[in-house]
C-alpha cells in the first residue's frame, strides 16, 4: 500500500513537473517573440515561432496573415530601446497557452522620430510537434 | 435495415453537432450581450475567460456577467463581419471586424473593432476562452 501510494505520488509530481515545464517554455517562447519582433527581426527565428496558420494582429486594427507579418517584421526600420515587459499572465488549457503582458518601449522611427509605446498584447500558443507555436497575436493601445 | 439506418443518423446527428462551425457560437454570442442572456452566456463563456475590451480593460467571467446584469456596460447593437477563422486541434481562432454601439456608465458610444476570438470545444460545445478587441484606425 505504501509502495503504491508512493508510485501514485511519482506519476502526480511527474505530470505536474510536465505541464511546469510546457509553461516555462510557452513564457520562453513569448519573451523570445517580443525581443525578435522588437529587437534582432530574425526572419528564421519568427519561421520557427510562428504556426503554420498564424494570424498577427495590429493594435491600430491591422490583420495579418503568417506571411505578411513576418516579411513586415524582417523589414521594419524602426529601432526600439527601453523596452519592458510586465503584469505577464499565462493560462494552460490543455495543449493552449493563453499569455497576456504589458510592452513598454520608446520607438525611433527610421526618420529619427521618437514615441512611446504602450501596449497590451494577446498571444495564443499551440503545440505543434512538440513546440508552442503561435496561433494569434493581438496588440491592443493602453 | 431500418433501424440500423436510424442508428447511423443518429450518431450522424451527434457528430454534426459537436463538429458544429464555431460561426453558430459567433453569432451566440454577439445576441446573448446584447440581450443580456446571462444564462445563456453561462454556458458560451469558459470558466477561465478573460475578455479584453479596446480600452485596456480585461473581465473575467464574472465581472462580464456582473457588468451587463447591473447595466454598468450595455450593448446596443453588434455587428460582425467574420474575416478569418482558424483551427488547431480544440482550439479555433476567430477575427471579426464588429461595429458596436454601447452604454458604458450611462454614456453611449459607438466602436468600429478589430476582435479577435479564442474558441476551445469541450463537452458543452464551443466556448470563449478569451477575447480581446482594439480599435480600428
Amino acid at each position: 500500500m505504501k509502495q503504491l501510494t508512493t508510485i501514485l505520488l511519482l506519476f502526480v509530481a511527474l505530470a505536474v513537473n510536465a505541464q511546469g515545464k510546457k509553461e516555462k517554455e510557452v513564457i520562453e517562447r513569448s519573451y523570445l517573440l517580443s525581443h525578435t519582433v522588437f529587437g534582432t527581426k530574425d526572419s528564421l527565428v519568427l519561421e520557427d515561432l510562428f504556426a503554420k496558420k498564424a494570424t498577427y494582429g495590429h493594435s491600430g486594427g491591422k490583420l495579418e496573415s503568417r506571411q505578411e507579418a513576418i516579411a513586415n517584421i524582417a523589414h521594419n526600420k524602426s529601432a526600439y530601446t527601453d523596452t519592458s515587459i510586465n503584469t505577464f499572465s499565462t493560462l494552460m488549457y490543455d495543449d493552449v497557452a493563453i499569455v497576456r503582458f504589458v510592452f513598454k518601449a520608446t520607438e525611433t522611427k527610421a526618420d529619427g522620430k521618437t514615441s512611446a509605446l504602450n501596449l497590451g498584447m494577446i498571444l495564443t500558443w499551440v503545440r505543434e510537434k512538440g513546440k508552442w507555436k503561435l496561433l494569434a497575436r493581438q496588440a491592443y493601445k493602453l | 435495415m431500418r433501424h440500423l439506418l436510424t442508428i447511423i443518423l443518429f450518431f450522424v446527428s451527434i457528430g454534426s453537432f459537436a463538429q458544429r462551425n464555431v460561426e453558430g457560437s459567433v453569432r451566440d454570442l454577439d445576441q446573448a450581450l446584447v440581450e443580456r442572456d446571462t444564462t445563456f452566456l453561462k454556458d458560451l463563456l469558459h470558466d477561465e475567460l478573460s475578455y479584453g475590451h479596446s480600452n485596456g480593460w480585461v473581465e473575467t467571467k464574472a465581472e462580464l456577467l456582473q457588468h451587463l446584469f447591473n447595466g454598468k456596460l450595455v450593448y446596443k447593437k453588434i455587428e460582425s463581419k467574420l474575416l478569418t477563422r482558424n483551427n488547431a486541434d480544440s482550439v479555433t481562432i476567430v477575427r471579426a471586424e464588429s461595429n458596436i454601439k454601447y452604454v458604458l456608465d450611462g454614456k453611449e458610444g459607438e466602436l468600429k473593432l478589430l476582435v479577435m476570438q479564442v474558441w476551445v470545444l469541450n463537452k458543452n460545445g464551443w466556448q470563449l476562452l478569451s477575447r480581446q478587441s482594439t480599435k480600428i484606425n
